[in-house]
């Protein structure tokens, strides 16, 4: 696989342009491309043989441009830093989209992977600790900015709330229980069962922070046996498909 | 509590998760034989014993195993409601000491509720045999109530346990203290202080607090009813809110974190040494092939053959003996039989009663070796793990994995297959699998079959009429479920979510004293139900006698036999049973059956083996002498085989049996049921014979 930064910020730019386009409009031409970077036409071809020689995109003269499943792998890799970024930003700090925007784009291409990985953990810490750091903050924020009374801040009513499973599920970092193969364990995010199954659940130990291990599958691939807590249990892909967790590395 | 021979007496209770061996200590205390087996959800129902200690007698309530005090399934409500309204004066909490952490989890519940706890904490040996030791003393202090530790199926440390229970009542309650604290612990108190304005609500208010913040159907209900409880209400919910927006979760979601926290930390400061265990388990091991990929399914397949082998085949001998000691009997009273005494008594005893009654006693080898087979399942855990592999197929038609175990030991007997789908917990699923089990043909309709089928198929087809008949049996039960679910009894899914206990070596104890009460059961059953309805269907094939002239010399042997045959036959058309053959023989004809048929059926109707019996007594070859090769000629002589395939299929689907009816009135508790799949069977019996019977013929 190809590491993040391996190539000059620009091409990556130009990767990450061929992605969008091809995802939005579902083909890249040339003239688009050179049209989003705001650049001369005769400037992209060259960018285009450098990367098509990285064997990540596939070039033709005709002026339409594909991806290897190379080129769009590292692709989606790249935005999706980008996006975390600009999400951790806005939400966590509570940056403006705009500088949000800007700044996500230059640490997409400079940060390290090591700082990537702490800002993820950092993330997933504030988000699952129970000690509500997030609120706090934004408690601190606003009373620096408005001198206001102490009373707690309606910030968990965040406008990311909803979606933010959907994201974080882009950038890797959750999972279903049911799409782990056996061996593999993660920590339990949350339960989005309906009641009385999560409350069995919950009384089975399914909760927050509590590592699951997917021990195997019925012989006709449903249900599944999971170990957690010590001991086994079993429960159906349906029921597992409810439990999103952080998979383990 | 004072009773009048001036004992006092104790109120106990027995609660804790399923399988953690309650039911072990229950008999262990009171020296009574409950079920016992190594699956979650063995006893369902609430079970008495009792013993004496001292100047007092103690009275125990065995109870159905539960996770939490949250209603979940029907059983557990049961438990829940014995422990939260009856109030027992001490609740023997069972923990399973090698999974301490979840047992635990209950135990703060019930310490919550105010209960005078003593933990009886089992499968010591199996922790000393992990090498992992553990400082009870700290976790009787901590928990501030008693521990006795116990190996419940060998009876280790019972008496110290009784003693520990009477001094536990002596004290009167235990010392523990609240771990809910912080925004949790504040909002706790704020519905506490609401809940104080009330009087006469059934629970403590620390528990109801937790349940009304754990949006608990029950608890919520009983607090809706009661009079100004919108100020209590208005509190809950802003409470919830507030802490939803606090710390992200509901209030259930942390109040388990809570529990679980305290627990963990609870575990870890009790454990003294604990060998790290990185070597797999042979539960572990067991598993890997039992639930193999490839091998799972033939694996069972091959375990349910073993099972049925060992019916037919070990159960063989001991049934001819039996078979040969009941026609001896039937032998001896003939020639004993006094000469002037009423002959209508012999016939009664002969025909009525050992044909009846010995009918059926000559299966009970064959149950006993399929009952052995089912508790060995049980016993090992092989059980759960059935239930986990063939869950896949009975959650498409419907049904759910704990509907197989059933299903299967219907092919034994329908009776103690209806018994055994109490595990299945949601209603209607369980209803369905009752509804579908007579379709599972059962050992009775095999002799049924062992009848027919060598009259009209040769040799080469035997074997292939005989499987198509059990298809069919299975075909149409899967294909009666989807319906009922969609019908009858529609209503969701029950999701499956069921632990797996570790494998252990059944005790040879245990299962012989099952095999005893048993064969018991079985015994009891044809001296009463089978007794009774065997008197009456020779009643009914007997009466009204008709005038007959018997001639005083008859002229040769050869003669009065048949002249005694033709009398028979006579007697036989206008007995009541052969006047309501008459009469319902136009409902038979589609069918392709005579009124003879339909006799015998009404007769199979006490008991499937019975038809056998009662067509040779329809066609006079009521001498226990005759070989069965004799009917089947006669069979061969008046029948087609397109008839006899027609009595199998309807001997398969229709009139399921008395005892079955009785069960099934005792399990779903309404006659109303019973008549629905009574009709609804043999409806379907009466259609499906009728299509084959008319189509066949057009062939
Ligand atoms: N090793 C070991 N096994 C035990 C002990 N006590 C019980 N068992 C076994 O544990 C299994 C469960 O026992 P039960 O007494 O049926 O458990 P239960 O709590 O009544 O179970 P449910 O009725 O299903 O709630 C059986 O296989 C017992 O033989 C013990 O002290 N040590
Ligand atoms: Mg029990």
């Amino acid at each position: 696989m190809m590491k993040i930064g391996a190539l000059s910020e620009s091409l990556e730019d130009y990767l990450e342009i061929i992605y969008q386009l091809i995802q939005e409009t579902k083909e890249a031409r040339i003239k688009d491309i050179a049209d989003r970077k705001n650049v001369s036409m005769s400037s992209v071809i060259p960018a285009l043989r450098r990367l098509s020689k990285e064997n990540l995109v596939n070039y033709k003269t005709r002026g339409i441009v594909t991806l290897t499943s190379q080129g769009q792998n590292l692709a989606a890799r790249l935005l999706g830093r980008h996006e975390f970024v600009k999400y951790f930003l806005m939400s966590l700090l509570d940056v403006p989209e705009e500088i949000a925007e800007r700044d996500a784009c230059l640490f997409e291409h400079y940060m390290s992977p090591e700082t990537f990985r702490k800002m993820v953990m950092f993330f997933e810490f504030v988000d699952t600790c129970g000690m509500n750091i997030r609120s706090h903050f934004e408690d601190y924020i606003a009373n620096l900015d408005k001198q206001g009374d102490g009373e707690i801040c309606p910030a968990p009513e965040c406008p990311f709330k909803n979606d933010s499973f959907r994201r974080r599920q882009r950038w890797g970092m959750v999972k279903t229980l049911s799409s782990l193969s056996p061996g593999e364990s993660g920590r339990v995010a949350r339960v989005q069962a309906d009641t009385a199954i999560r409350q069995r659940l919950i009384d089975m130990g399914v909760l927050p922070n509590v590592v699951i291990t997917v021990e195997r599958m019925a012989p006709l691939g449903d249900p599944i046996e999971i170990k957690l807590r010590g001991y086994h249990l079993s429960l159906r892909k349906e029921e597992a498909d409810a439990i999103i967790l952080y998979p383990s590395t | 509590m004072q009773n009048n021979s001036g004992l006092e007496t104790v109120r106990v209770a027995m609660a804790g998760n399923p399988n953690s061996g309650k039911s072990s200590i229950f008999n262990a205390l009171t020296g009574s034989r409950q079920h016992i087996g190594n699956y979650p959800g063995v006893t369902v129902e609430k079970k008495e014993g009792m013993f004496r200690e001292g100047e007092r007698s103690v009275h125990v309530v065995d109870l159905p195993g539960i996770y939490s005090l949250t209603s979940y399934s029907q059983e557990e409500v049961i438990a829940r409601q014995h422990i939260v309204e009856s109030k027992p004066a001490v609740v023997v909490n069972v923990i399973d000491a090698s999974n301490l952490e979840r047992n635990l989890y209950l135990t703060l519940q019930l310490l919550e509720m105010g209960l005078n706890v003593v933990i009886a904490l089992n499968m010591m040996d199996e922790v000393e045999k992990r090498g992992i030791e553990l400082d009870v003393d700290m976790l009787s202090r901590r928990l501030g109530c008693y521990v006795a530790e116990v190996v419940g199926h060998k009876n280790i440390g019972i008496d110290n346990l009784k003693k520990t229970i009477l001094k536990a009542f002596d004290r009167g309650g235990t010392e523990t203290e609240v771990i809910y604290r912080a925004e949790l612990g504040r909002e706790v108190e704020k519905i506490v202080k609401e809940l104080k304005q009330f009087k006469d609500i059934p629970y403590p208010e620390q528990f109801a607090a937790i349940k009304l913040l754990e949006n608990d159907t029950e608890v919520v209900a009983r607090l809706k009813r009661q009079e100004d409880s919108e100020a209590l209400f208005n509190q809950i919910s802003s409470s919830i809110h507030r802490l939803e927006n606090l710390y992200g979760y509901p209030p259930e979601v942390l109040i388990g974190d809570r529990r679980y926290g305290y627990v963990s930390g609870l575990v870890k400061e009790i454990t003294i040494r604990a060998p790290a265990i990185d070597r797999i388990t042979l539960t572990e091991r067991i598993d890997t092939l039992v639930t193999h990929r490839y091998l799972g399914i033939p694996l069972f397949l091959l375990t349910m053959y073993l099972i049925f082998w060992m019916t037919f085949t070990l159960g063989h001998p001991p049934m001819r003996w039996i078979e040969k000691g009941l026609s001896l009997l039937t032998q001896k009273i003939d020639s004993f039989w006094p000469s002037g005494a009423s002959l209508m008594l012999k016939s009664l005893i002969n025909d009525g009663i050992i044909g009846g009654v010995g009918g059926v006693i000559i299966f009970l080898p064959n149950i006993l070796f399929l009952f052995l087979g089912i508790s060995f399942l049980e016993d090992t855990g092989y059980m759960a793990r059935i239930a986990f592999i063939m869950d896949k197929i009975m959650h498409k038609i419907g049904l759910h994995g704990r509907s197989f175990i059933p299903l299967l030991i219907g092919f034994g007997c329908t009776v103690p297959a209806i018994l055994a789908t109490r595990t299945i917990r949601s209603e209607k699923t369980r209803f369905t699998t009752i509804f579908i089990l007579p379709l599972m043909s059962c050992g009775a309709r095999l002799t049924i079959y062992l009848m027919v089928i060598p009259a009209f198929f040769p040799r080469s087809w035997q074997a292939p009429v005989l499987w198509s008949i059990y298809l069919i049996g299975i075909l149409l039960a899967l294909l009666l479920a989807k319906l009922l679910r969609k019908s009858l009894f529609r209503g969701e899914a029950e999701p499956f979510v069921m632990e797996l206990p570790p494998y252990r070596m059944p005790s040879m104890k245990a299962i012989v004293l099952h095999m005893w009460d048993k064969s018991w059961q079985y015994i009891k059953k044809a001296g009463t139900i089978i007794l009774a309805v065997s008197i009456l269907i020779w009643i009914l094939l007997t009466f009204p006698r008709v005038e007959t002239k018997l001639q005083v010399n008859p002229p040769s042997g050869q003669q009065a036999q048949l002249s005694e045959e033709s009398i028979r036959q006579k007697q036989l058309m206008e007995s009541y049973a052969g006047r309501i053959g008459r009469i319902i023989e136009p409902a038979l004809k589609p069918m392709g059956f005579d009124w003879k048929i339909g006799t015998s059926f009404i007769g199979a109707f006490a008991a499937k083996e019975l038809f056998v019996a009662q067509m040779s007594i329809v066609y006079s070859i009521g001498d226990s002498e005759t070989s069965p090769e004799t009917l089947r000629e006669v069979l061969r002589k008046n029948y087609s085989p397109l008839t006899g395939f027609c009595i199998m299929i309807f001997a398969l689907i229709g009139t399921p049996c008395v005892a079955t009816l009785a069960v099934t009135k005792k399990e779903m508790g309404s006659w109303k049921w019973v008549a629905i799949q009574w009709a609804g069977l043999t409806g379907m019996a009466w259609v499906v014979t009728t299509a084959i019977y008319q189509l066949g013929r057009l062939l």
